[in-house]
């Protein structure tokens, strides 16, 4: 009993300790708390949460998906995965989180849902017209290439045919 | 129908010399017309000349069959109608084209297709028209100067090329050193317009035909009230508070207000979500995720406490590593040395509204490119900072070179530092890896990547002959500002940081160098990392 105690005082000690020594600017310590998590979900959680303060966006990406793999409706996980995608513009990757983040249906957390649904589909109208704007350029170029060419032939063929005719 | 008036060979000449000018007036002004939405990197330059060359191309060949017509001088006036009106409206069509080309909003790492071809469809749908139709000018004025003054085909080829070619001479001159930085694009394509119309309206004197040409002054006349140049589109919390032209670029100070801290941002024919210098009413540390912050690790990890800190600071800009090194700078350290910027505008508006001055002991030095800069400087340097970009990924091929990093290592002081700022998209990106190989290779030292947090940034830190601190250890997060030690314990952490040692493969050299290659797909890689399906 007193170890099961144990157990559960250090699974939530280590999240609170990786928390505490990131807010107070020690990233490294964070991290070594963090990686000694007793489970994986809480490695997962942990890692997130100092790698997302520390500013390194992908690498917090990165560590969510084994704690995923663990708890799939994790809140704090999905919910931080959502903004990470939004943030380092992963379209798939974002629709994929937002969307079990909102299946979860946590009714307090609704408008943070709403917002990024908000953003998602800004940056998928961003991605739809950027890749519309390259198909637009591509066959402006290829009409504009082909209407010199055909110029340049008509012009260089009436110019040749003409010349023949000039002979005495 | 009324014969044609004959038209003196003076005017045809002068008619020449006009079309010839206005060509390379296009040609030269082309770039920064496109440049908020494209940059000005050597690919945009290759579209447009090849555009602008095409279009000619093409014009002098329909010019040479409409020489064939009996009322030559009819032509050549429409020809010129037609070429100043689609003159006249390009400042107006500049920003509908490209923003058509380049949506709003966009990345740069969302930007990679549009990149590769947008510039080349903005130019042909900007450029080609006027080309073409000046283009045809040339054959249809020896035509015209043949049938004038009876002379052979080949001299008045000849006399008509000749002229045309002072014009463009007189005209690349003009644009670099007066037109653009003087009058601006607005007024400078307004003014082609206007020269083309006057000549227009003296050949259509002698043509005795009206149509196109009345059509032409209509459009002409419209373009003069309307067709102005509209600039790239800011967000709404922006605001601008001086813009300029200078003879290298577009240049404008922007602010706006970040979580409570207001900021300043100098912006050179910026596009996507770019600055060049960044500001904020303390001299410090910015906030968090911006690079320059980066700057002021050297300093920190040398622990001098009294004395002065020599630094060389290659694409100075605004003044903003000068100004966070001011803050964060012992108080018994002073900062000394010279800031290298090109643009002398950059720094006309930074002094006003970005507090860039001069000191005792530090100096600022304008229209040199830092590279020929170089040459004159002996140092020796504590540290030298290399910030000299554009469009934030737009590296001078003469600044990241083998030969440029080994000219860095001569001026640095025994333990001297050398930092750089790198656009890049992670510790793998390919610029980045060019980059810091290049400078391990240059600067005969192992060299070390930090990823820049909360940023798209990547910085570079090199201390030829000396011992670098090894990230996470306590020498590396030994700093005493808070700041600073938050951002040394934030790129400690594993996958934050990387060695590259001095390589035995390629590096960049100035005879070989392929950064704007690997700037293009840097952007595709990134691009392919973020459509990923998880």
């Amino acid at each position: 009993m007193i170890l099961e105690l144990c157990l559960v005082w250090t699974q939530a000690d280590a999240l609170q300790r990786a928390i505490g020594e990131s807010r107070a600017g020690r990233f490294s310590e964070a991290w070594e708390i963090a990686q000694s998590a007793p489970t994986a979900l809480e490695r997962a959680q942990a890692s997130t949460y100092v790698r997302y303060h520390a500013g390194d966006l992908a690498g917090a990406l990165r560590c969510v998906e084994p704690g995923l793999d663990a708890a799939p409706a994790d809140e704090y996980l999905l919910s931080t995965a959502a903004e990470l995608a939004l943030a380092l513009r992963h379209a798939s990757g974002a629709a994929s989180y937002v969307a079990r983040w909102k299946e979860l249906g946590n009714s307090g957390r609704q408008a943070d849902v709403a917002r990024c649904e908000q953003e998602l589909q800004q940056l998928l109208q961003a991605e739809q017209s950027a890749e519309a704007a390259a198909r637009r350029a591509y066959w402006i170029g290829v009409a504009g290439v082909g209407l010199a060419l055909c110029c340049l032939v008509l012009a260089a063929g009436t110019s040749g045919s003409r010349s023949l005719a000039v002979e005495p | 129908m009324k014969p044609d008036r004959p038209l003196r060979a003076g005017w045809i000449l002068a008619l020449a010399f006009t079309s010839g000018a206005v060509s390379l007036i296009l040609e030269l002004s082309a770039v920064r017309l496109l440049a908020p939405w494209f940059g000005a990197t050597s690919g945009v330059w290759t579209h447009v000349i090849g555009v602008i060359l095409l279009a000619l191309s093409c014009g002098y060949l329909c010019g040479a069959r409409m020489a064939r017509a009996e009322h030559a001088v009819r032509w050549l006036a429409r020809v010129l109608w037609i070429a100043c009106a689609s003159v006249a409206w390009l400042p107006a069509l500049a920003r509908p084209v490209a923003g058509w080309l380049v949506p709003d909003g966009l990345a740069l790492d969302q930007a990679a297709g549009v990149l590769r071809w947008g510039s080349f469809a903005a130019a042909l749908l900007l450029f080609a028209p006027p080309s073409f139709f000046l283009g045809c000018v040339a054959p249809l004025a020896s035509e015209c100067v043949q049938r004038a003054s009876g002379c052979s085909a080949g001299e008045s080829g000849g006399r008509v090329l000749g002229v045309s070619t002072l014009g463009s001479l007189l005209g690349s001159f003009a644009t670099t050193y007066w037109l653009v930085p003087e009058l601006g694009l607005t007024r400078t394509y307004l003014g082609c317009a206007i020269a083309l119309a006057l000549l227009a309206g003296i050949a259509t004197l002698h043509a005795q035909r009206r149509g196109v040409e009345l059509g032409s002054l209509l459009i002409l006349l419209a373009a003069l009230a309307l067709s102005r140049r509209a600039e790239h589109s800011l967000g709404a919390d922006w605001r601008v508070l001086e813009q300029r032209e200078s003879p290298y670029q577009s240049v404008r100070v922007v602010e706006r207000t970040e979580e409570g801290t207001r900021l300043r941002f100098l912006q050179v024919n910026e596009a996507f979500d770019s600055f060049q210098s960044a500001w904020q009413a303390e001299p410090g540390l910015l906030p968090e995720g911006y690079y320059y912050n980066t700057f002021a690790l050297p300093a920190a990890w040398d622990g001098r406490s009294a004395g002065a800190w020599n630094l060389l600071v290659l694409g100075l800009g605004a003044g903003s590593v000068w100004r966070v090194l001011d803050g964060t700078l012992p108080s018994g350290v002073r900062l000394e040395g010279e800031g290298l910027e090109i643009d002398p505008v950059v720094v006309a508006l930074a002094r006003r509204w970005m507090d860039l001055e001069e000191r005792p002991g530090r100096k600022i030095i304008t229209g040199l490119d830092g590279r020929a800069a170089l040459a004159g400087l002996a140092g020796p340097y504590d540290q030298v900072v290399i910030d000299a970009y554009a469009n934030q990924m737009e590296i001078p091929a003469q600044l990241c070179s083998r030969e440029f990093f080994s000219s860095l290592r001569e001026r640095l002081a025994p333990g001297g530092w050398v930092s750089s700022n790198i656009g890049a998209f992670g510790l793998e990106d390919p610029v980045a890896e060019a980059l810091a190989g290049t400078a391990a290779a240059g600067l005969q030292s192992r060299v070390l990547l930090l990823a820049v947090p909360f940023s798209r940034n990547v910085a570079l830190v090199a201390r030829p002959g000396a011992i670098l601190p090894e990230p996470g250890t306590s020498e590396f997060r030994a700093v005493q500002l808070p700041g600073l030690a938050r951002l040394a314990s934030q790129v400690s952490l594993p996958g934050t940081w990387r060695w590259i040692d001095p390589p035995a493969g390629s590096v960049l050299t100035d005879d070989r160098n392929a950064i704007e290659r690997l700037q293009q797909r840097s952007i595709e890689l990134a691009r392919a990392r973020t459509e990923q399906t998880r």
